[in-house]
């Protein structure tokens, strides 16, 4: 068993057969499973992806619960709150909460869920935990690397959190934290202690964002098993690796800004600042340009924005194969969209620039650029709708939510195209229509790949099925839900209310009272979502414990990770690495006598194949008797 | 298996959560309708937050934009002074009551929003709270209890509603999910026997549908307030005929999209029998998708490239042109203007200091006839060559009505150029055809709180009154802040006022003879030193044109 382990296993990995991986050699002996090793120093990468999956969750929540408190005051601007008092202390001292809180509450609310929830807590749990499995390895390529991963990230969220408690409130400034607001204390009381943790905390980030990326990629080009070409990986390892490519580039950039913002703030340095006159003097710095750190920011800002994205659009390929019973319409297309939008993603980072002062003629060039990317975005959706089409769709919580997605992405991806033309983008830059623009596109899609994600392979990471009625409401509330709060922004939008306003009041344009009758709304809305969040937490920790056991492929699916023992322990799979024969998308494939057809099945065998004769010798995996696709709660 | 537990003790716990919910329901409803039997000066006090508060300080020692109103029913006259004045003094003003005028004279001329839904009873209500209010006590400084106010209990009544509401939505929430919980572990099975796979095909179909008949409505509710559709700048239309040329394109883009997704969904939701059709690739209709967006997208670059290059060239020379500079700070605008040389006196940060509110040096030439204004005024007809400025953070100048935003910038100045179409008097009448600017200002209070007209059969306002006003009489161009700047940062306003040439001209003429000394000097109210502009106060000039004192 050990020498085929071998030969399956590309890197050479000293393979004992045990199952575990090769990665601790500086310890010649098994180490003996403890507490510390299994639970928290892990170097599985399964129980690395547990870990970030539970700590996004957490930070989701926080970050959830922070919207809806700036929700509050959007809502009922006039009237007093008492319990925001013990809710938030001094900054809502007599029911009203202080303005320069909002703003740190509508920071950090964006910081933690682009950074904190959708890209560590959705690519950094699916990758970790799906990449070794679905291209046939044993673990990462760097076990010890990932566990350094997890642990960067764990500081990181320890030091955002712990920044919300200091004197002077966490930073204000937006997530974008443009200076100067960003580096005078006296600008802004949240630029303060608040602002330099912030700067700790993204460092930190950043090192575990490019540990994990760099072990991603390793992962997925070096520990294929065999016969897993590229062009045989299944889209969501496409898309991880795709994800960890741009992570790799362009984090370094933000790492840059941010080290040179923590200079101009705490060294004097004037990489930003120039001609500034505040707290009644003038400072000394000069020459430095603000509009410099936005190229900064915004050259890891918006690639982020697929970083975020890629991965639950991956993740949706595969559902939406799966349970409609057919192939992913256009594979190749799907990878090559995929990577045109990778690589484009590098060149429109100026869009979010047009009315910075920056040289008119480099709008035209990021117009043309960005709309360029609407192409691939456009195939994409098609592809997703053509495979529907014909299909036989299963509705399980993970289906749900990929539907969900693609609508998602589509509606908030065609507003896209008013933003990126430099010329619409005057009116509307800054405004509502923004606020919906991205949170439906990228923050709704995103959360809704990783929750078709979290269903989806709840079975491979618990061992258990989360309960599916449950899921179908935690579904349509939060469906209804996004769509409730953010489609009627475009209305304030379009009205011209700009975003990370206190209060609407001051304006006559915006100072309607329809408005403030939407924001109730729309907060309403806001607050039955966070109940729909609630359920699925209720239905996660339930089914942790409580969950049916589930079968060892639950939804009939064809790539290597269902191939695994129910519980895949140290190693994933007991025997040898799996050899492959073809993609993973022959879902009701002429022919084939079930209907899927794993990747593992050599096209030979007879349990599998029509027409081909009884072996004379014995099929090198014996399916498993199927039932129908199994399904939670119903039996 | 689960289906065989008890039936009958399925319908109880069926029956109670049921129960549990109705129960819960009512008790909301008890909630909100508690605060219509509150005493008087509560009532009062709930009016006062809901009508004054947005001028008058809920501390009525302090000013706000109105003025303080502690021991106001001691300065007033008596009889029914007070609700003739609430209801609409600028009536009372016009009549010449003395006090009234003196008023008015005292609070530079600004105009007290009319308030005429509100009855005398409501007025007195709120009377009652003003008189029953006690200015907190020498509160010391970051003291908890620093907002005490008087009416201790009827404070506490309000907050104690208030609380009681969201406990009651918390444990509605709490008990609902606890209650599905339950159900399940104890083998309750909602939606027993019910073909998921057929519910969520038929929910799909039921979501889009509503859906779109909801997006169609609600853009119903709204059309009014948009103000893409009537830009008071030339490029401004240009930006605007793009905006909907693009609309058209996305709307026919989601419609279509969305509605294939949806309906697929719903067709060929899970049905044992059929097969799926093995259908993986069709190069022809990838080319279709690939291609036909390349075009669509190909011709809306061009337009945007077009209009963007329009938009951000050079201005024409054979125009008028009139430069005004915006510096942004926290938070607010100084206008500043060039004056009759047409040169701006040079800035430089290290120079602000006492009178010099902006840097400018003082000793040249170009900056002695420089002057600053309270308003924006802008020249109809001329190009306007906005230079922007910024001497702390980032600031952005937008002009809504103009689709004019550009940043302010320290250390870099930026600039926009347009032409303003169309004088703020002309946009009034033009807002005459709105539904919702047509409309008797102050109409959308008369809502009322469907409550309060319930709970009282006295619906008494004076409809000879209400008449006089209409809400685009007030209306305004704006300018405001859309770069977040600080905790000031959604207040940063400044009116916009465009004048006809020969108006602007006049004006101009006057304002420049000020000295840019007291042009620069804080305490001065710029205002206070140059012709004023009737109609260009706060609160407008209700039907007065606008016209140069």
């Amino acid at each position: 068993m050990s020498d085929q382990a071998i030969t399956l296993n590309k890197t050479g990995y000293g393979d004992n057969g045990h199952g575990h991986g090769g990665h601790d050699h500086h310890d010649d002996h098994h180490p003996k499973p403890t507490f510390w090793n299994t639970y928290v120093f892990t170097m599985d990468h399964k129980t690395i992806g547990k870990q970030f999956l539970f700590t996004g969750i957490f930070m989701a929540m926080v970050g959830l619960f922070m919207s809806v408190i700036f929700r509050l005051q959007l809502a009922f601007p006039d009237t007093e709150l008492p319990f925001l008092e013990s809710i938030i202390g001094k900054w809502g001292e007599g029911g009203k909460m202080d303005a320069n809180f909002y703003l740190a509450l509508v920071t950090m609310h964006g910081t933690i869920m682009v950074f904190f929830v959708l890209t560590a807590g959705l690519s950094g749990t699916f990758s970790n935990f799906l990449i070794p499995l679905q291209v046939g390895a044993r673990d990462m390529a760097s076990g010890f690397m990932n566990m350094l991963s997890y642990w960067f990230f764990f500081l990181s969220c320890t030091i955002m959190i712990a920044s919300i408690f200091v004197t002077g409130g966490p930073a204000g400034g937006g997530w974008t934290v443009y200076p100067p607001l960003s580096v005078l204390e006296s600008a802004n009381p949240g630029s303060g202690l608040g602002m330099d943790l912030w700067l700790t905390s993204m460092a930190f980030f950043i090192v575990s964002s490019l540990l994990g990326s760099i072990n991603y990629i390793t992962t997925v080009l070096n520990l294929r098993t065999k016969g897993m070409s590229m062009t045989r990986l299944p889209l969501t390892i496409w898309a991880f690796f795709l994800t960890a490519v741009i992570g790799t580039l362009s984090f370094p950039v933000l790492l840059a800004a941010a080290l040179l913002l923590l200079m101009d703030r705490n060294f004097g340095t004037s990489f930003f600042l120039s001609d500034v006159y505040i707290g009644g003097e003038a400072l000394s710095n000069e020459g430095g340009s603000p509009i410099l750190f936005q190229h900064l920011f915004w050259f890891l800002g918006h690639p982020e924005v697929y970083i975020v994205l890629l991965p639950a659009l991956g993740m949706t390929s595969e559902v939406i194969s799966t349970m409609s019973r057919k192939p992913i319409f256009g594979y190749r297309a799907m990878v090559g969209s995929m990577m045109a939008i990778a690589v484009l993603s590098f060149v429109v980072w100026a869009h979010h620039m047009y009315v910075t002062g920056m040289n008119p003629w480099l709008g035209t060039v990021f117009m043309l650029l960005t709309l360029i990317i609407a192409v691939p975005s456009a195939v994409k959706a098609f592809n997703y709708i053509t495979t529907l089409w014909q299909g036989n769709i299963k509705f399980t919580s993970a289906m749900l939510f990929s539907i969900g997605l693609v609508s998602l992405f589509i509606s908030g991806g065609v507003t896209g195209i008013f933003l990126g033309n430099a010329a619409i983008d005057i009116p509307l830059h800054d405004t509502y229509f923004v606020v919906a623009h991205f949170h439906l596109v990228m923050g709704s899609a995103a959360a809704f790949g990783f929750f078709a994600g979290v269903y989806h392979w709840f079975p491979k990471m618990f061992g258990r099925m989360m309960d599916r009625k449950l899921g179908m409401l935690h579904f349509w509330l939060t469906f209804a839900s996004v769509y409730c709060v953010f489609f009627p922004m475009h209305f304030m939008g379009m009205g011209g209310v700009p975003r990370r306003y206190y209060a609407f009041s001051a304006f006559q344009f915006t100072g309607h009272e329809a408005y403030i009758d939407l924001s109730i709304f729309i907060t309403v809305a806001a607050i039955l979502g966070v109940f729909g969040q609630g359920i699925f937490l209720l239905n996660f920790l339930n089914s942790i414990r409580r969950g049916k056991k589930a079968p060892m492929n639950p939804w009939n699916a064809n790539t290597l990770e269902w191939t695994t023992p129910v519980n895949p322990g140290h190693g994933n799979w007991p025997g040898k690495i799996p050899q492959v024969y073809r993609w993973p998308y022959d879902y009701s494939k002429p022919g084939i006598k079930h209907d899927y057809f794993p990747q593992h099945i050599p096209d030979d065998d007879p349990n599998w194949v029509e027409g081909v004769p009884e072996p004379v010798t014995e099929p090198a995996v014996k399916p498993e008797p199927q039932p129908e696709v199994v399904v939670s709660s119903e039996d | 298996m689960k289906y065989e537990q008890n039936e009958a003790v399925l319908q109880v716990r069926k029956r109670l959560v049921k129960l549990l919910l109705m129960g819960l329901t009512c008790i909301m409803l008890v909630g909100v309708q508690g605060n219509a039997f509150a005493a008087d000066a509560a009532t009062g006090q709930a009016l006062f937050k809901e009508n004054c508060n947005r001028c008058h300080s809920m501390k009525l020692e302090n000013s706000s934009t109105g003025p303080a109103l502690l021991g106001v029913s001691e300065r007033m006259p008596e009889g029914d002074w007070i609700y003739r004045w609430i209801k609409n003094s600028q009536k009372v003003i016009q009549e010449g009551e003395p006090y009234a005028v003196k008023l008015w004279e005292e609070n530079n001329r600004a105009n007290m929003d009319p308030m005429p839904h509100l009855t005398n009873a409501d007025i007195d209500d709120i009377m009652a709270w003003i008189n029953a209010y006690q200015p907190a006590a020498a509160p010391a400084p970051g003291d908890g209890a620093s907002n005490t106010v008087g009416l201790e209990e009827a404070e506490g009544l309000g907050s104690l509603w208030n609380w009681v509401r969201f406990l009651v939505f918390a444990i509605v929430v709490l008990l609902v999910n606890i209650a599905l919980q339950i159900a399940r572990l104890r083998g309750v099975e909602f939606l027993a026997g019910v073909n998921l796979d057929k519910l969520n095909a038929r929910l799909m179909l039921g979501f889009w549908v509503f859906g779109l008949v909801a997006a169609v409505w609600s853009t119903g509710l709204f059309r009014d307030y948009f103000i893409l559709d009537n830009a008071a700048s030339e490029h401004g239309q240009e930006i605007d005929q793009l905006f909907w040329t693009t609309m058209v394109v996305v709307i026919a883009v989601f419609v279509i999209t969305n509605t294939l997704l949806f309906w697929f969904a719903y067709k060929y939701g899970k049905d044992g029998d059929r097969q799926a059709k093995y259908y993986p690739e069709n190069y022809r209709l990838e080319m279709v998708w690939t291609v036909v967006p390349a075009i669509v997208l190909t011709f809306l670059v061009i337009m945007g490239i077009r209009t963007w290059t329009s938009v951000m060239s050079a201005p024409d020379d054979s125009k008028e042109m009139m430069a005004v500079e915006v510096n942004g700070q926290q938070w607010g605008w100084i206008l500043r203007y060039p004056g009759n040389d047409q040169n701006f006196g040079e800035i430089d940060v290290r120079r602000i200091g006492g009178d010099n509110l902006l840097g400018v040096d003082m000793n040249a030439d170009e900056s002695k006839d420089d002057f600053i204004t309270q308003d924006l005024i802008l020249r109809k007809g001329s190009v306007i060559d906005l230079k922007i400025r910024s001497r702390d953070v980032l600031h952005s100048v937008y002009l809504p009505h103009f689709r004019v935003k550009m940043d302010a910038v320290p250390g870099m100045d930026t600039r926009f150029h347009f032409v303003a179409t169309q004088t703020t008097q002309e946009y009034r009448e033009y807002l005459k055809g709105n539904g919702f600017w047509s409309q008797i200002e102050r109409m959308d209070t008369i809502k009322l709180d469907t409550f309060r007209i319930a709970n009282r059969d006295t619906i008494a306002y004076d409809t000879t009154i209400i008449d006089t006003v209409y809400r685009y009489e007030n209306f305004d161009f704006e300018l405001a802040c859309t770069e977040v700047c600080g905790r000031g940062h959604f207040s940063m306003r400044k009116k916009v006022v465009v004048l006809e040439p020969e108006e602007y001209d006049a004006w101009y003429e006057k304002a420049s003879q000020a000295t840019m000394y007291k042009a620069m000097r804080k305490d001065i109210d710029p205002s206070d030193e140059f012709p004023q502009l009737a109609g260009t106060e706060e609160t407008g000039g209700s039907k007065s044109d606008i016209i140069l004192e």
